[in-house]
Protein backbone atom coordinates (compact mmCIF):
# COMPACT_ATOMS: atom_id res chain seq x y z
CA UNK A 1 0.00 0.00 0.00
CA UNK A 2 1.59 3.26 -1.31
CA UNK A 3 -1.18 5.16 1.25
CA UNK A 4 -2.31 4.80 4.55
CA UNK A 5 -4.68 6.97 6.46
CA UNK A 6 -3.00 6.60 10.44
CA UNK A 7 -2.48 11.04 10.09
CA UNK A 8 -6.63 11.21 8.92
CA UNK A 9 -7.60 8.45 11.12
CA UNK A 10 -6.54 11.15 13.97
CA UNK A 11 -9.18 13.30 12.95
CA UNK A 12 -12.25 10.91 13.45
CA UNK A 13 -12.60 11.59 16.98
CA UNK A 14 -13.29 15.80 16.34
CA UNK A 15 -14.69 15.43 12.91
CA UNK A 16 -17.29 12.68 14.17
CA UNK A 17 -19.97 11.66 11.81
CA UNK A 18 -18.68 14.04 9.22
CA UNK A 19 -15.29 13.22 9.35
CA UNK A 20 -15.95 10.46 5.38
CA UNK A 21 -16.73 13.90 4.40
CA UNK A 22 -13.76 15.69 5.40
CA UNK A 23 -11.67 12.76 3.57
CA UNK A 24 -13.36 12.83 0.72
CA UNK A 25 -13.01 16.68 0.09
CA UNK A 26 -9.24 16.00 1.05
CA UNK A 27 -8.31 13.63 -1.32
CA UNK A 28 -10.84 15.22 -4.16
CA UNK A 29 -8.75 18.48 -3.42
CA UNK A 30 -5.01 16.63 -3.57
CA UNK A 31 -6.27 14.62 -6.38
CA UNK A 32 -6.78 17.85 -8.39
CA UNK A 33 -4.07 19.90 -7.59
CA UNK A 34 -1.32 17.10 -7.17
CA UNK A 35 -0.87 17.12 -10.95
CA UNK A 36 -0.28 20.85 -11.19
CA UNK A 37 2.97 20.75 -8.27
CA UNK A 38 4.11 18.15 -10.46
CA UNK A 39 3.77 20.34 -13.33
CA UNK A 40 5.00 23.37 -11.81
CA UNK A 41 8.14 21.43 -10.37
CA UNK A 42 9.36 20.69 -13.88
CA UNK A 43 8.43 24.16 -15.36
CA UNK A 44 10.46 25.73 -11.95
CA UNK A 45 13.24 23.51 -13.30
CA UNK A 46 13.14 24.78 -16.49
CA UNK A 47 12.98 28.15 -15.82
CA UNK A 48 15.35 28.02 -13.00
CA UNK A 49 13.12 28.87 -10.39
CA UNK A 50 14.50 27.70 -7.56
CA UNK A 51 11.56 28.91 -5.28
CA UNK A 52 8.78 27.34 -7.03
CA UNK A 53 10.39 24.23 -6.92
CA UNK A 54 11.31 24.01 -3.41
CA UNK A 55 7.46 25.21 -2.53
CA UNK A 56 6.16 23.01 -4.88
CA UNK A 57 7.86 19.91 -3.45
CA UNK A 58 7.34 20.91 0.09
CA UNK A 59 3.77 21.40 -0.49
CA UNK A 60 3.84 17.33 -2.24
CA UNK A 61 5.56 16.45 1.08
CA UNK A 62 2.95 17.73 3.22
CA UNK A 63 0.38 16.47 1.50
CA UNK A 64 1.93 13.06 1.05
CA UNK A 65 2.88 12.69 4.49
CA UNK A 66 -0.77 13.71 5.40
CA UNK A 67 -2.45 10.25 3.42
CA UNK A 68 0.79 8.04 4.63
CA UNK A 69 2.24 8.18 1.37
CA UNK A 70 5.76 8.30 2.84
CA UNK A 71 7.79 7.09 -0.24
CA UNK A 72 6.22 10.28 -2.12
CA UNK A 73 6.78 12.43 0.95
CA UNK A 74 10.56 11.30 0.95
CA UNK A 75 11.12 12.08 -2.87
CA UNK A 76 9.22 15.37 -2.12
CA UNK A 77 11.73 16.27 0.54
CA UNK A 78 14.79 15.38 -1.59
CA UNK A 79 13.52 17.71 -3.99
CA UNK A 80 13.16 20.39 -1.87
CA UNK A 81 16.32 20.20 -0.04
CA UNK A 82 17.73 20.18 -3.25
CA UNK A 83 16.43 23.20 -4.46
CA UNK A 84 16.64 24.80 -1.18
CA UNK A 85 20.24 24.83 -1.03
CA UNK A 86 20.28 25.37 -5.10
CA UNK A 87 21.96 21.91 -5.69
CA UNK A 88 19.85 20.68 -8.45
CA UNK A 89 21.93 17.75 -10.06
CA UNK A 90 19.40 15.97 -12.50
CA UNK A 91 15.83 16.48 -10.45
CA UNK A 92 14.81 15.97 -13.81
CA UNK A 93 14.76 12.54 -12.76
CA UNK A 94 13.19 12.54 -9.50
CA UNK A 95 10.27 14.46 -10.58
CA UNK A 96 9.43 11.74 -12.67
CA UNK A 97 9.75 8.97 -9.97
CA UNK A 98 7.93 11.72 -8.06
CA UNK A 99 5.18 11.93 -10.88
CA UNK A 100 5.12 7.85 -11.10
CA UNK A 101 4.96 7.61 -7.30
CA UNK A 102 2.29 10.18 -7.51
CA UNK A 103 -0.09 8.24 -10.41
CA UNK A 104 0.07 5.05 -7.40
CA UNK A 105 -1.10 7.27 -4.76
CA UNK A 106 -4.09 9.16 -6.89
CA UNK A 107 -5.09 5.32 -7.82
CA UNK A 108 -5.14 4.28 -4.31
CA UNK A 109 -6.18 7.64 -3.02
CA UNK A 110 -9.59 6.75 -5.56
CA UNK A 111 -10.22 3.54 -4.54
CA UNK A 112 -10.24 4.86 -0.54
CA UNK A 113 -12.60 7.69 -2.06
CA UNK A 114 -15.36 4.66 -3.37
CA UNK A 115 -15.54 3.72 0.04
CA UNK A 116 -16.57 7.07 2.19
CA UNK B 1 -10.50 55.69 27.17
CA UNK B 2 -13.87 55.00 26.03
CA UNK B 3 -12.28 53.84 22.95
CA UNK B 4 -10.23 51.34 24.68
CA UNK B 5 -13.15 49.77 26.56
CA UNK B 6 -15.41 49.26 23.71
CA UNK B 7 -12.61 47.81 21.68
CA UNK B 8 -11.99 45.77 24.66
CA UNK B 9 -16.04 44.60 24.44
CA UNK B 10 -15.95 44.05 20.86
CA UNK B 11 -12.66 42.06 21.12
CA UNK B 12 -12.96 39.79 24.77
CA UNK B 13 -13.60 36.72 24.66
CA UNK B 14 -14.36 33.79 27.29
CA UNK B 15 -15.22 30.58 25.06
CA UNK B 16 -13.27 28.94 21.96
CA UNK B 17 -16.48 30.34 19.70
CA UNK B 18 -15.47 34.09 19.71
CA UNK B 19 -12.08 33.61 18.83
CA UNK B 20 -11.29 34.82 15.29
CA UNK B 21 -8.35 32.60 13.17
CA UNK B 22 -6.57 34.25 10.24
CA UNK B 23 -5.02 31.05 8.12
CA UNK B 24 -2.47 31.47 6.30
CA UNK B 25 -1.37 29.24 3.78
CA UNK B 26 -0.70 28.02 0.13
CA UNK B 27 -1.26 24.41 0.08
CA UNK B 28 -5.32 24.17 -0.61
CA UNK B 29 -5.31 20.49 0.72
CA UNK B 30 -3.30 21.73 3.93
CA UNK B 31 -5.37 24.56 4.08
CA UNK B 32 -8.66 22.56 4.12
CA UNK B 33 -7.57 20.37 6.33
CA UNK B 34 -6.94 23.62 9.12
CA UNK B 35 -10.19 24.90 8.45
CA UNK B 36 -12.42 21.94 8.82
CA UNK B 37 -10.96 21.40 11.64
CA UNK B 38 -10.94 24.77 13.22
CA UNK B 39 -14.41 24.99 12.40
CA UNK B 40 -15.16 21.92 13.49
CA UNK B 41 -14.04 23.10 16.95
CA UNK B 42 -16.19 26.49 16.55
CA UNK B 43 -13.86 29.06 15.88
CA UNK B 44 -14.16 31.66 13.57
CA UNK B 45 -12.20 31.36 10.81
CA UNK B 46 -11.00 33.08 7.57
CA UNK B 47 -8.43 32.30 4.99
CA UNK B 48 -5.33 34.02 3.37
CA UNK B 49 -3.23 31.80 0.25
CA UNK B 50 -0.23 33.92 0.98
CA UNK B 51 1.43 36.30 3.25
CA UNK B 52 0.62 39.31 1.24
CA UNK B 53 -2.96 38.82 1.43
CA UNK B 54 -2.88 37.68 4.81
CA UNK B 55 -1.55 40.98 5.98
CA UNK B 56 -3.65 42.75 4.13
CA UNK B 57 -6.36 41.14 5.50
CA UNK B 58 -5.47 42.09 8.99
CA UNK B 59 -5.58 45.59 8.21
CA UNK B 60 -8.70 45.24 6.91
CA UNK B 61 -9.78 43.16 10.10
CA UNK B 62 -7.87 42.31 12.83
CA UNK B 63 -7.54 38.43 14.12
CA UNK B 64 -7.11 36.96 17.32
CA UNK B 65 -4.91 34.16 16.16
CA UNK B 66 -3.07 33.44 13.10
CA UNK B 67 -1.80 30.49 12.07
CA UNK B 68 0.76 30.58 9.06
CA UNK B 69 2.88 28.31 6.94
CA UNK B 70 6.43 28.99 6.53
CA UNK B 71 6.79 28.68 3.02
CA UNK B 72 4.37 30.50 1.15
CA UNK B 73 5.02 32.83 -2.22
CA UNK B 74 5.53 36.60 -1.70
CA UNK B 75 5.89 37.11 1.94
CA UNK B 76 6.87 34.33 3.74
CA UNK B 77 5.33 33.48 7.18
CA UNK B 78 8.69 34.79 8.63
CA UNK B 79 8.04 38.05 7.06
CA UNK B 80 4.27 37.87 7.69
CA UNK B 81 5.70 37.01 11.66
CA UNK B 82 7.85 40.25 11.57
CA UNK B 83 5.37 42.35 10.32
CA UNK B 84 2.50 41.71 12.19
CA UNK B 85 4.95 42.52 15.39
CA UNK B 86 6.34 45.32 13.84
CA UNK B 87 2.76 46.99 13.51
CA UNK B 88 0.67 48.19 16.61
CA UNK B 89 -2.19 46.62 16.19
CA UNK B 90 -5.39 47.11 19.22
CA UNK B 91 -4.93 43.89 21.14
CA UNK B 92 -1.73 41.27 20.81
CA UNK B 93 -2.20 38.99 17.66
CA UNK B 94 -1.39 35.73 18.94
CA UNK B 95 0.75 33.70 16.03
CA UNK B 96 1.15 29.93 16.00
CA UNK B 97 3.43 28.59 13.28
CA UNK B 98 3.25 25.50 11.24
CA UNK B 99 6.77 23.83 10.66
CA UNK B 100 7.94 20.64 8.75
CA UNK B 101 9.92 17.59 11.11
CA UNK B 102 12.97 18.52 9.22
CA UNK B 103 13.62 22.24 9.83
CA UNK B 104 14.73 22.92 13.28
CA UNK B 105 16.11 26.24 12.02
CA UNK B 106 12.76 27.46 10.82
CA UNK B 107 11.73 27.28 13.77
CA UNK B 108 14.39 28.93 16.03
CA UNK B 109 13.96 32.01 13.79
CA UNK B 110 10.15 32.21 13.51
CA UNK B 111 9.96 32.08 17.49
CA UNK B 112 12.80 34.51 17.16
CA UNK B 113 10.67 36.80 15.10
CA UNK B 114 7.69 36.62 17.34
CA UNK B 115 5.62 33.39 17.01
CA UNK B 116 4.13 32.33 20.08
CA UNK B 117 3.86 28.68 19.43
CA UNK B 118 4.58 26.04 16.56
CA UNK B 119 2.94 22.98 15.48
CA UNK B 120 4.57 20.42 13.61
CA UNK B 121 3.28 19.39 9.99
CA UNK B 122 1.39 16.79 9.73
CA UNK B 123 -0.04 18.07 13.18
CA UNK B 124 -2.46 15.74 15.54
CA UNK B 125 -5.40 17.83 15.75
CA UNK B 126 -5.79 17.20 19.59
CA UNK B 127 -2.32 19.06 19.84
CA UNK B 128 -3.77 22.03 17.56
CA UNK B 129 -5.88 22.37 19.84
CA UNK B 130 -4.90 22.00 23.21
CA UNK B 131 -2.30 25.38 21.57
CA UNK B 132 -5.04 27.31 20.51
CA UNK B 133 -6.26 26.64 24.19
CA UNK B 134 -3.16 28.24 25.13
CA UNK B 135 -3.27 30.80 22.85
CA UNK B 136 -6.79 31.90 24.43
CA UNK B 137 -5.06 31.85 28.14
CA UNK B 138 -2.59 34.45 26.78
CA UNK B 139 -4.78 36.17 24.79
CA UNK B 140 -7.22 36.15 28.13
CA UNK B 141 -3.97 37.68 30.15
CA UNK B 142 -3.77 40.13 28.12
CA UNK B 143 -7.53 41.25 28.22
CA UNK B 144 -7.17 41.41 31.97
CA UNK B 145 -4.25 43.75 31.53
CA UNK B 146 -6.01 45.84 29.54
CA UNK B 147 -8.79 46.50 31.65
CA UNK B 148 -6.91 46.94 34.64
CA UNK B 149 -5.21 49.59 32.77
CA UNK B 150 -8.10 51.54 31.77
CA UNK B 151 -9.46 50.94 35.24
CA UNK B 152 -6.38 52.45 36.63
CA UNK B 153 -6.51 55.31 34.22
CA UNK B 154 -9.80 56.36 35.49
CA UNK B 155 -8.92 56.02 38.70
CA UNK B 156 -5.95 58.37 38.44
CA UNK B 157 -7.91 60.87 36.73
CA UNK B 158 -11.07 60.93 38.72
CA UNK B 159 -12.06 62.24 41.90
CA UNK B 160 -13.43 58.68 44.15
CA UNK B 161 -15.86 60.54 45.71
CA UNK B 162 -18.02 62.88 42.82
CA UNK B 163 -17.04 60.71 40.35
CA UNK B 164 -15.82 63.97 38.66
CA UNK B 165 -12.45 65.13 36.98
CA UNK B 166 -9.58 65.96 39.79
CA UNK B 167 -8.07 68.47 39.44
CA UNK B 168 -4.64 67.16 37.59
CA UNK B 169 -6.77 65.66 35.22
CA UNK B 170 -9.17 68.31 34.81
CA UNK B 171 -6.10 70.35 34.22
CA UNK B 172 -4.71 68.17 31.58
CA UNK B 173 -7.65 68.44 29.66
CA UNK B 174 -8.50 72.22 29.79
CA UNK B 175 -4.83 72.71 28.45
CA UNK B 176 -6.07 70.61 25.46
CA UNK B 177 -9.54 72.49 25.27
CA UNK B 178 -7.77 75.91 25.15
CA UNK B 179 -4.88 75.00 22.78
CA UNK B 180 -7.90 74.15 20.74
CA UNK B 181 -10.20 77.20 21.28
CA UNK B 182 -7.07 79.37 19.97
CA UNK B 183 -6.86 77.46 16.92
CA UNK B 184 -9.72 77.99 16.16
CA UNK B 185 -10.10 81.36 17.87
CA UNK B 186 -12.58 80.97 19.82
CA UNK B 187 -13.55 82.91 23.35
CA UNK B 188 -12.86 80.68 26.64
CA UNK B 189 -14.62 80.78 30.36
CA UNK B 190 -13.66 79.39 33.47
CA UNK B 191 -16.20 79.19 35.78
CA UNK B 192 -14.92 78.55 39.74
CA UNK B 193 -17.39 77.68 42.43
CA UNK B 194 -17.59 76.57 45.87
CA UNK B 195 -19.76 75.71 48.73
CA UNK B 196 -20.55 78.61 51.16
CA UNK B 197 -20.20 78.30 54.87
CA UNK B 198 -18.33 74.73 53.94
CA UNK B 199 -16.37 74.83 57.01
CA UNK B 200 -19.12 75.63 59.42
CA UNK B 201 -21.71 72.53 57.34
CA UNK B 202 -18.92 70.18 58.47
CA UNK B 203 -19.10 71.17 61.84
CA UNK B 204 -22.73 71.07 62.32
CA UNK B 205 -23.78 67.90 60.50
CA UNK B 206 -20.41 66.30 60.15
CA UNK B 207 -18.29 65.18 57.31
CA UNK B 208 -19.97 62.35 56.15
CA UNK B 209 -23.14 64.35 55.34
CA UNK B 210 -20.48 67.05 53.88
CA UNK B 211 -19.41 64.02 51.75
CA UNK B 212 -22.93 64.12 50.62
CA UNK B 213 -23.39 67.14 49.85
CA UNK B 214 -20.22 67.08 47.41
CA UNK B 215 -22.03 64.35 45.69
CA UNK B 216 -24.99 65.96 45.43
CA UNK B 217 -23.37 69.17 43.73
CA UNK B 218 -22.01 67.35 41.38
CA UNK B 219 -24.86 65.70 39.86
CA UNK B 220 -26.77 69.31 40.14
CA UNK B 221 -24.47 71.21 38.30
CA UNK B 222 -24.04 68.52 36.17
CA UNK B 223 -27.28 69.07 34.26
CA UNK B 224 -26.83 72.76 34.59
CA UNK B 225 -23.74 72.92 32.15
CA UNK B 226 -23.29 71.37 28.36
CA UNK B 227 -21.81 67.87 27.74
CA UNK B 228 -18.96 69.39 26.02
CA UNK B 229 -17.95 72.06 28.92
CA UNK B 230 -15.48 70.39 31.12
CA UNK B 231 -16.10 69.50 34.83
CA UNK B 232 -13.97 68.73 38.01
CA UNK B 233 -13.21 69.07 41.60
CA UNK B 234 -10.32 71.28 42.03
CA UNK B 235 -9.98 71.10 45.45
CA UNK B 236 -12.26 70.61 48.97
CA UNK B 237 -15.70 72.01 48.30
CA UNK B 238 -14.18 73.72 45.03
CA UNK B 239 -15.53 73.07 41.63
CA UNK B 240 -14.45 74.15 38.45
CA UNK B 241 -15.65 74.63 35.04
CA UNK B 242 -13.89 75.41 31.58
CA UNK B 243 -16.44 76.97 28.87
CA UNK B 244 -14.96 77.01 25.87
CA UNK B 245 -16.31 78.46 22.12
CA UNK B 246 -19.78 80.38 24.03
CA UNK B 247 -20.30 84.11 23.86
CA UNK B 248 -20.06 86.01 27.30
CA UNK B 249 -23.54 86.30 27.93
CA UNK B 250 -23.84 82.92 27.42
CA UNK B 251 -21.29 81.51 29.52
CA UNK B 252 -22.82 84.31 32.32
CA UNK B 253 -25.96 82.49 31.97
CA UNK B 254 -24.38 78.85 32.99
CA UNK B 255 -22.63 80.62 35.72
CA UNK B 256 -26.26 82.28 37.35
CA UNK B 257 -27.85 78.65 36.06
CA UNK B 258 -25.57 77.08 38.60
CA UNK B 259 -25.98 79.53 41.40
CA UNK B 260 -29.48 79.05 41.03
CA UNK B 261 -30.48 75.33 40.74
CA UNK B 262 -27.67 74.97 43.97
CA UNK B 263 -29.69 77.80 45.57
CA UNK B 264 -33.03 76.00 44.64
CA UNK B 265 -32.86 73.06 44.89
CA UNK B 266 -32.66 70.88 47.88
CA UNK B 267 -30.36 68.62 48.68
CA UNK B 268 -31.36 65.71 50.75
CA UNK B 269 -29.29 64.04 52.94
CA UNK B 270 -29.13 61.39 55.64
CA UNK B 271 -29.86 64.34 57.79
CA UNK B 272 -32.72 65.86 56.06
CA UNK B 273 -33.54 68.66 53.41
CA UNK B 274 -30.51 71.11 53.98
CA UNK B 275 -30.14 74.60 52.15
CA UNK B 276 -26.78 74.58 50.43
CA UNK B 277 -25.77 77.82 48.29
CA UNK B 278 -22.31 78.63 46.35
CA UNK B 279 -20.43 81.32 45.37
CA UNK B 280 -19.58 81.29 41.41
CA UNK B 281 -16.30 83.51 40.11
CA UNK B 282 -16.46 83.60 36.41
CA UNK B 283 -13.47 84.50 34.49
CA UNK B 284 -13.93 85.51 30.67
CA UNK B 285 -11.07 85.68 28.02
CA UNK B 286 -12.09 87.40 24.58
CA UNK B 287 -8.80 87.50 22.92
CA UNK B 288 -7.66 83.81 23.08
CA UNK B 289 -4.25 84.45 21.49
CA UNK B 290 -3.75 86.52 25.24
CA UNK B 291 -5.06 83.74 27.19
CA UNK B 292 -3.68 81.06 29.57
CA UNK B 293 -5.25 78.54 31.95
CA UNK B 294 -3.00 79.73 34.41
CA UNK B 295 -4.68 84.23 33.91
CA UNK B 296 -8.15 82.57 33.70
CA UNK B 297 -7.86 80.37 37.11
CA UNK B 298 -6.58 83.47 38.39
CA UNK B 299 -9.16 85.69 36.97
CA UNK B 300 -11.79 83.12 38.18
CA UNK B 301 -9.93 83.40 41.59
CA UNK B 302 -9.98 86.91 42.60
CA UNK B 303 -13.99 87.04 40.87
CA UNK B 304 -14.96 84.10 43.28
CA UNK B 305 -13.51 86.17 46.01
CA UNK B 306 -15.35 88.82 44.63
CA UNK B 307 -18.61 87.26 44.67
CA UNK B 308 -17.91 86.00 48.43
CA UNK B 309 -17.26 89.40 49.60
CA UNK B 310 -20.64 91.00 48.46
CA UNK B 311 -22.50 88.53 50.63
CA UNK B 312 -22.50 84.84 48.63
CA UNK B 313 -24.77 82.95 47.09
CA UNK B 314 -24.15 85.13 44.37
CA UNK B 315 -22.15 85.29 40.61
CA UNK B 316 -19.02 87.93 39.99
CA UNK B 317 -17.33 88.09 36.52
CA UNK B 318 -13.78 89.39 35.42
CA UNK B 319 -13.85 89.69 31.71
CA UNK B 320 -11.39 90.53 29.32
Amino acid sequence: MAINSSVLDEYKEVMGDDWGEFVADLIDTFLSNGPRLITDMRQAYSDNDLEVLERSAHSLKSNGKTFGATQLADVAFELEQMAGMGELQDPEDKINFADSLFQIVKSELEELRGTL
Amino acid sequence: MLDTLEIIESFSYTYMEKLSVLIAEDDPVQRKMLVSLLTQLGLHVRTAEDGQEAWEQLQEQPAHLVITDWLMPGMSGKELVEKIRGEKFDHYIYIILLTSKDDSGDLVSGLTAGADDYVTKPFNPKELEARISVAQRILKLEDELLNTKSELERLAAYDGLTGLLNRRAFTERAEVELNRAKRENWPAGVIFFDIDNFKQFNDTYGHAVGDEVLQHLASVVSSAIRPYDLFGRWAGDEFICLITASFEESTQTIAERIRKQVASSTIRTSNGAIPVTVSVGMAYQNELQEASLDALLLDADKALYEAKGKGRNRIAVISN
